[in-house]
């Protein structure tokens, strides 16, 4: 008897073992459309995070008036996880994701016909329409669109109006020094410069873009993003470990993100409760998107803020040759802006082919230089993306709702609804109505307008070291918490940090991010 | 000044350590009731107060949180009442079948011989050793392939007799008397008549103790629901989702507001049944 309970013992946890296995196997990515509902159906599941779903609803039911022949309707869930959770899988249904898919084209449907078409109604096809820094960003390395936008909007820092005004700050900073210096006036008048959440607080947004500023946005994209090397080699560890941009971001952020600066407890908060701290008067300066004031519609006051152009980074007179210190740099941003602002034309500055600013010549390759840089607003467009997957059973259907979300008639109702700007136009040239915006609204509408790059965190279509490697982590400038950590034992100066990523990119590339990709 | 009774015949130590305990006993009962009080009086505060300072009492309590909740709290267009009746289907029908199962099952195993009527046992017993996540995945598609996901069938998966409160009621049953099934087969009793008026109405404090134990695990578990009913959402589950919901729009007012609100029936259970919970399932088995 024992010897038999013994023998079925072992039979059942064989059994049981071998049963742990039983839903292993085929299930992976399916490209086969094994969706089940029907040609007219349009099943849309959207990762209901900052944007909250108020706006979806009002582009379904006009869309669904309008299109009679189509159903669409949609399932939501604020984890991104369990949105992405059934992309690919065997018996998906989903037509369109709105979500932050890491790109994966092989299963993607390219949205160019998209965007060539021209929606009726409309004046000029999409992709006229669309923000030409957006969609060079968005493009694929096999010169397809995969995604399009729907949200997510531009990052920048966001300021007390009132604060900067009682601490006798007249300019918003125009460089990243200028920055720390407003940080000391607001300091010493008894505000807390700045606030942020754990583990970066929206930090590594501005990141991008002030990288983008330092080395220009072909090195950004066509080498850094694209892991290629100046002599053609990718993946190439030199992109990762040659001092560029990054290194100069940390230099810039040692001076502003310190203890002193950064309110109590940021390290260990998280963003709504930062934002809530910061729209309460806890501190003057915080990086934010447009987002903001959707979802802090509970704790209101956004006229009292504002979204300031993103500062030009000092360091980038290293690259220009006729502009070599921090005061001719500014005065050049002050020009740049008198332009943007409508107050002067470029022709008030013109040279020949140079330009003259307060009687300094400066070339035309350092103004271009300059100007883009300023006109560079760090964007989380990637981050809320649609997307179609190739399996799904109503492409078409799908294809039409994207025409119609960016049609005029639906920007104009995505913008009255979320008071957010997608990236594009009016097809008429008309702006859209922002009559019921408050004042911070206004302010990133106008960022993104004058707007040429908008590079994006959440990277799009690049090399696969970033996506499947696990380099993702290193595109960017970690650890930022550490500049301001209350420990002092835990504190880092921009130097340690710089050497403690080089170690990790050592002790990884070989090891892991190469395998990862093999 | 009179003695209080429980000091008599206690020596001073005694009676400094017997205070002292007391006093443990108090804090930690304290520690208990005000974090339901703080969880109460948060979703009363607004979202900002809450932010600022959250252990301070609300300027003005905003009792309407309470009822903004039930509008809400909402997941896919379910609403509140649709996922309240989906948590009483499955947690109380789903339980009262379990238990129903499993104590006829243990029944049987304990009071009638035949070919391996210890077997479920043995079984039972190396499948509480045995880690039962790794079956997960083989679970999902047993479950789709029979049509139970996203199902109101699906409470047919609480059927199953082989769990530990299976081992309870073997217990119990080992230990009641075969005497009563004697007597009640010499008023002419069949099987199902010994069973059900004589044996289950014996096994009624168990049965009421275990179920809402197993009531209590339904109720509250968010996971099963989660996987196995997407589209038939329970209150754990609305919660699941309106937890970073309502985060991202700055209202944690209402999140304590609806995490108040929905554990009230657990509370309220816990408050009038804790005496039948805690005396008939003690640490070394059962009291019958």
């Amino acid at each position: 008897m024992k010897n038999f309970k013994r023998l079925i013992a072992i039979i059942l946890s064989i059994t049981l073992f071998v049963c742990c296995f039983a839903g292993c196997g085929k299930g992976g990515a399916s490209t086969s459309g094994k969706g089940t509902n029907s040609k007219t159906d349009i099943e849309i599941s959207y990762w209901n995070a900052g944007l909250d779903r108020f706006w979806l609803e009002g582009i379904i039911d006009a869309f669904n008036k309008k299109y009679p022949e189509y159903h669409a309707y949609y399932s939501a869930s604020s984890s991104a996880a369990t949105v992405n959770a059934t992309f690919g899988i065997d018996g998906d249904t989903i037509d369109l994701y709105l979500s932050n898919i890491k790109y994966d084209v092989s299963n993607l449907e390219p949205l160019d016909d998209v965007l060539n078409s021209t929606v009726e109604g409309d004046k000029k096809p999409l992709i006229e329409k669309f923000n030409k820094g957006y969609l060079d960003f968005v493009k694929a390395s096999d010169g397809h669109y995969y995604t399009l936008t729907f949200g997510g909007g531009v990052l920048g820092i966001v300021y007390n109006k009132e604060h900067f005004k009682k601490a006798g700050i007249k300019q918003t900073p125009r460089t990243t020094n200028e920055l720390s210096l407003a940080c000391d006036s607001l300091n010493s008048s008894g505000y807390k410069p700045i606030c942020h959440f754990s583990p970066t607080g929206y930090w590594h947004f501005l990141s991008e873009a002030l990288f983008c500023q330092y080395d220009g946005f072909d090195y950004y994209i066509n080498n850094f993003y694209a892991c290629k090397d100046k002599n053609g080699n990718s993946p190439s560890k030199d992109v990762f470990t040659q001092k560029d941009g990054r290194y100069q971001v940390l230099k810039a952020y040692e001076k502003i993100i310190t203890p002193e600066y950064v309110l109590e407890g940021s390290n260990s908060v998280d963003h709504t409760t930062a934002q809530t701290q910061f729209l309460n008067g806890k501190a003057s300066m915080m990086v934010s998107g447009s987002w903001l004031s959707n979802e802090m519609v509970s704790v209101g006051g956004l006229d009292k803020f504002s979204m300031m152009r993103t500062p030009v980074i000092s360091a980038i007179t290293d690259k220009l040759t006729t502009v070599k210190s921090e005061g001719e740099l500014r005065k050049l941003i002050s020009a740049i802006d008198s332009i943007s602002d409508g107050e002067k034309k470029e022709s008030d500055y013109k040279d020949g082919d140079d330009y003259v600013v307060e009687g300094a010549k400066i070339s035309a390759a350092d103004w271009k230089y300059v100007w883009t840089a300023r006109h560079t607003i760090p964007a989380n467009f990637s981050g809320n993306g649609a997307y179609i997957p190739k399996y799904s059973n109503n492409v078409t259907g799908a294809k039409e709702f994207l025409k119609f979300l960016f049609s005029d008639e639906g920007y104009k109702i995505y913008a009255d609804i979320l008071k957010i700007p997608l990236p594009l136009t009016l097809s008429t040239g008309e702006q859209i109505d922002t009559s019921e915006w408050n004042v911070f609204e206004k302010s990133q509408l106008a960022l993104l307008l004058e707007a040429e790059i908008t590079p994006d965190y959440e990277i799009a279509g690049k090399h696969r070291i970033f996506i499947d490697g696990g380099a993702m982590a290193f595109a960017d400038v970690n650890y930022i918490s550490s500049l301001c950590a209350a420990n002092q034992g835990d504190r880092k100066t921009a130097t340690q940090l710089w050497d403690l990523i080089q170690k990790k990119v050592n002790d990884n590339y070989e090891k892991k991010w190469l395998k990862n990709i093999k | 000044m009179k003695r209080l009774k429980s000091f008599d015949r206690k020596s001073p130590a005694e009676i400094v350590l017997y205070c002292l305990v007391s006093l443990l006993f108090a804090v930690v009962a304290f520690s208990y009731l005000y974090i339901v009080f703080w969880a109460v009086m948060s979703g009363a505060k607004t979202h900002t107060e809450i932010v600022l300072a959250p252990f301070s009492l609300p300027k003005k309590w905003n009792w309407s949180h309470y009822i903004e909740v039930f509008s809400l709290l909402n997941v896919n267009g379910h609403g509140f009442f649709e996922m309240l009746f989906n948590s009483c289907y499955f947690s109380i029908v789903g339980s009262l079948i379990n238990q129903f199962v499993t104590i006829t099952f243990a029944y049987c195993c304990s009071k009638y011989k035949f070919p391996a009527s210890t077997l479920p046992y043995t079984i039972i017993m190396i499948m509480i050793t045995l880690p039962i996540y790794g079956a997960g995945g083989a679970t999902y598609k047993l479950y789709r392939n029979l049509g139970l996901v996203d199902s109101y069938a699906h409470i047919l998966c609480s059927a199953g007799g082989m769990n530990l409160n299976f081992l309870y009621y073997r217990a119990f049953f080992k230990n009641l008397s075969w005497t009563y099934a004697e007597a009640a087969q010499i008023d002419g009793a069949g099987h199902f008549g010994v069973y059900f008026k004589v044996m289950l109405p014996q096994a009624r404090p168990i049965f009421g103790a275990l179920f809402l134990l197993c009531w209590l695990g339904s109720w509250n578990s968010y996971e099963s629901a989660l996987l196995y009913l997407p589209n038939l959402p329970t209150l754990p589950v609305g919660i699941y989702q309106f937890n970073t919901e309502m985060i991202y729009r700055a209202r944690l007012d209402i999140l304590f507001a609806a995490c108040v609100l929905v554990s009230l029936p657990a509370l309220l259970l816990f408050a009038l049944f804790n005496k039948v919970i805690t005396s008939n399932v003690s640490l070394g088995g059962i009291k019958g």
